[in-house]
């Protein structure tokens, strides 16, 4: 005898419920993709927990997507986040060369060498610049650095699919504007203290003024750190992963970040460990022919142009950024054949 | 693959595949067979686990089988012997499993100071899953064979169908021996309305598990429960209250599964809570709160030590027969949770509201007031502030409670972050509105058919999204 005894018809609720459901989302794909919901739902989401990283991530389409060509991605920690201002290096690169660029900020904060590889070639596949400028301080090589920023941005699902690693959830962030718009609702309900940083269309955040933590504080901040501080074989091995993709069509820099001098004064570890660092970075970016600028040998910012120990102030990233766009007029040319 | 089907998760995809497998096998291979895939289907769930887990179930399951046997066959003082030697081997093996790794250190340490072995050794034995519920199980058998209540099982892959049975493995419900044997023997025929039951209980218990205790899971402050007092009182309170919610949601999420993946066998299995949110008293509330335990503890722990004292002295207003009994049977149900002071806390708190009722039952003159809604949210703030030691050890616990009368400033109450959790708790109570409101655990299916779709369809959206967003929690009560 039977112990299964299901007649037809059965689960017609059940049907009819997923068919509406496919409906409702078809219609929301729709309606995601008008500019009323970009209104309505600014913030998107791909599915990672940095704070900066889907920022960024946005912002960079929607300017790749209005204006068509970047030319020049700008990557590393929150000092180049808060540090270098896109439209001041385009400006001066202009001034100096006759050229225009496009230059876009992708600072994101806690990066390390680590992640820097393949951040860029995920930047390179969906962006197509021809320049990709990471900036990079002795503070990146520590083992205490900071490697869980590294995995909120590698364990995205939209992140992973760039690199070829496939998901559902991976594609449809990368297809779908409501998933991400959903997404980006969820991370707003979640994560409000994103907004704390405000970062401009070209990827930009400004510090102003002096922080009102003592120097001393500062310092105790970063103790781990600076106690601990060497060169890793694991870090190094990201920038040789970033250098890797210097090449006829994709040029990378690779720019020292602008040191606070106490840290030089106060630690004689940083201080005897700096030639180290220097000479790692001449040996690697001369084996992969990229070019390199170590800028504690040319420039000295101020006491007042730094917002803490860390990070420039506004004034202290015009003028980094500046000197970068001189920089940059020397060692860089545009290509055209890049873009799609 | 192997890594899709290892230590399988009743909410995890791996499965739900395997569930499917397993209803598909059952129901080509001939009625006789049945039972026997099912058995199969265990162990193999078990080994996802790992493979000693299977093998302590299979030695555990046959020795109690040969127990109940020998209590059954003997006479006279032998059967208690028997009895008592069984009960003692359960225990002795939840507690070996459950508190070996913590003692193991203190105990080498000695047995090397002894000379009875060359060096302080350190072993690796990891609990088996669902211990201290087939356990329990396996005590009642044992009892119920003993008390003459149903007869010993001569069939030794029902009995160990009965303590591995897979949708109930991990955290129950503790099923009682005759409820389920009886079942096994029954024509389990399983129709259209039982199918739609069954994925109904399906549905919400997955909704309870993804979109009610995960979502609050993600979003409890970190530290609310290592360090009650970096908090505001009005925080501690908010967030007590809505983790209150996903403790229960968590495991009738899990029950509601369970259930309905049984049934879809055709094995119905017991409830475990029935709307606890809305109890009118703490008695009450036990009654509604992880029923298949507190049915378990009332029927071999509390009445046989209430028996026992009523022998002693029969009044009914002796304090003693009323105290000594909820008392007792709390601290039981603490210890079952864990061996540890802040369980016992918990268990002796909850045991002394019960005995504070009863007593006032048995001196109360006039007829009780009836019932208001006060005496719900009373009852639930209270039960919400003594509970603290089940998720808090003992020092955290006084900082909770010092935390919650400390009056403050207000903090973190921003609609962005209280949304969520609000969404999460009004879900919680429209389903146990529901439920009491049609008086039928079901009661969903008795709402218009657009309704029922428009929440079929909205319920699946937000379980696809929640599944994508989160991380799936593991359940509380596997850890018991």
């Amino acid at each position: 005898m039977k112990t299964l005894r299901i007649t037809l018809p059965i689960g017609r609720t059940f049907f009819q419920a997923a068919l509406s459901l496919l409906v409702f989302c078809a219609a929301l794909e729709l309606f995601a993709q008008t500019p009323v919901s970009k209104f309505l739902f600014p913030r998107v989401s791909y599915g990672s927990s940095h704070p900066h990283f889907e920022i960024q991530l946005s912002r960079l389409r929607d300017r790749y997507a209005k204006e068509g060509k970047i030319d020049c991605i700008f990557i590393g920690n929150s000092q180049v986040l808060y540090g270098i201002d896109p439209s001041i290096v385009e400006q001066v690169y202009q001034e100096k060369t006759g050229r225009s660029i496009r230059c876009q900020n992708f600072g994101l904060g806690g990066l390390t060498p680590l992640t820097s590889g393949p951040l860029s070639k995920m930047l390179i596949r969906n962006f197509h610049p021809s320049l990709i400028v990471f900036e990079t301080g002795v503070l990146d090589y520590s083992p205490s650095s900071m490697e869980g920023t590294d995995e909120s941005i590698m364990s995205s699902p939209w992140m992973k699919y760039q690199l070829g690693d496939f998901s559902l959830d991976g594609w449809l962030y990368e297809n779908s504007y409501a998933f991400r718009m959903v997404a980006g609702i969820d991370r707003t309900l979640k994560y409000i203290e994103e907004s704390n940083t405000h970062i401009e269309w070209n990827g930009h955040a400004e510090l102003s003024g002096q922080t009102s933590t003592s120097i001393e504080d500062q310092v105790k901040f970063f103790e781990t750190a600076l106690n601990t501080l060497e060169i890793t074989d694991r870090q190094v091995g990201g920038l040789e992963s970033l250098l890797s993709l210097n090449s006829s069509e994709v040029q990378v820099v690779i720019i020292e970040t602008p040191t606070h001098p106490t840290f030089y004064q106060i630690k004689r570890r940083v201080r005897n460990l700096y030639p180290t660092f220097e000479s790692m970075l001449i040996s690697k970016t001369s084996q992969a022919g990229a070019d390199l600028w170590l800028t504690r040998a040319e420039i000295e910012f101020p006491v007042e142009e730094w917002h803490d120990l860390a990070h420039l102030n506004e004034e202290g990233a015009a003028n980094f950024s500046r000197q970068i766009g001189y920089f940059l007029s020397n060692v860089y040319m545009p290509r055209q054949s890049n873009n799609p | 693959m192997v890594q899709f089907f290892s230590s399988l998760s009743i909410t995890s995809t791996g499965f739900f595949v395997f569930a499917l497998i397993i209803f598909g096998i059952y129901y080509l291979v001939p009625k006789k067979a049945q039972n026997l895939v099912l058995l199969l289907a265990s162990y193999v769930f078990c080994v996802t686990w790992a493979w000693d887990f299977a093998a302590v179930l299979i030695g555990f399951s046959v020795v109690n089988y040969f127990f109940a046997l020998k209590i059954s066959a003997a006479i006279d003082k032998s059967r208690l012997r028997w009895l008592w030697v069984g009960i003692v081997l359960n225990v002795g093996v939840l507690l070996f499993y459950k508190y070996f790794d913590q003692t193991q250190y203190f105990l080498f340490k000695a047995l090397f100071r002894l000379g009875l072995i060359p060096a302080q050794m350190e072993l690796r034995i990891l609990q088996p899953i669902g211990i201290s519920f087939y356990v329990l199980q396996a005590i009642s058998y044992l009892v119920d064979v003993h008390r003459r209540q149903i007869p010993a099982n001569r069939n030794l892959l029902e009995v160990s169908l009965y303590l591995s049975y897979f949708p109930k493995l991990m955290a129950g419900p503790i099923e009682r021996a005759q409820n389920f044997f009886d079942q096994l023997h029954a024509n389990r025929v399983v129709d259209n309305q039982q199918v739609t039951d069954s994925l109904l209980r399906i549905f919400v218990g997955l909704c309870r598990k993804i979109l009610i205790a995960d979502t609050i899971a993600q979003l409890l402050p970190s530290g609310l429960f290592a360090n009650p007092l970096v908090f505001s009182f009005s925080d501690l309170i908010f967030w007590w209250f809505v983790s209150g919610i996903m403790i229960y949601n968590d495991f009738a999420g899990y029950t509601g599964i369970a259930r309905g993946i049984s049934g879809l066998f055709g094995i119905q299995l017991s409830p475990n809570f029935e709307q606890p949110f809305f109890s009118t008293g703490f008695l009450d509330f036990w009654n509604r709160w992880h029923m298949s335990l507190s049915n378990w503890l009332r029927d071999y722990v509390y009445l046989p030590v209430s028996r026992a004292m009523l022998r002693r002295n029969p009044s009914g207003r002796y304090l003693p027969n009323l105290i000594i009994p909820p008392l007792v049977t709390m601290i039981v149900s603490g210890i079952w949770h864990g061996a540890t002071l802040h369980f016992i806390l918990w268990g002796f708190m909850n045991g002394l509201l019960q005995a504070w009722e009863r007593v006032d039952k048995a001196f109360r003159k006039s007829a009780p007031p009836p019932v208001s809604r006060w005496a719900v949210v009373g009852t639930i703030l209270v039960l919400l502030l003594i509970n603290a030691p089940f998720r808090l050890d003992i020092p955290q616990t006084f900082a909770f409670w010092t935390g919650i009368f400390r009056w403050g400033p207000f903090q973190t109450f921003t609609a962005a972050s209280t949304l969520k959790p609000l969404f999460a708790v009004a879900l919680s109570f429209y389903l146990d509105w529901k439920h009491l409101a049609t008086r039928d655990e079901l009661g969903l299916l008795r709402l218009p058919k657009r309704t029922q779709i428009f929440l079929l369809a909205a319920g699946m959206f937000l379980l696809f999204l929640a599944t994508r967003q989160q991380i799936a929690a593991p359940f509380i009560y596997q850890e018991f």
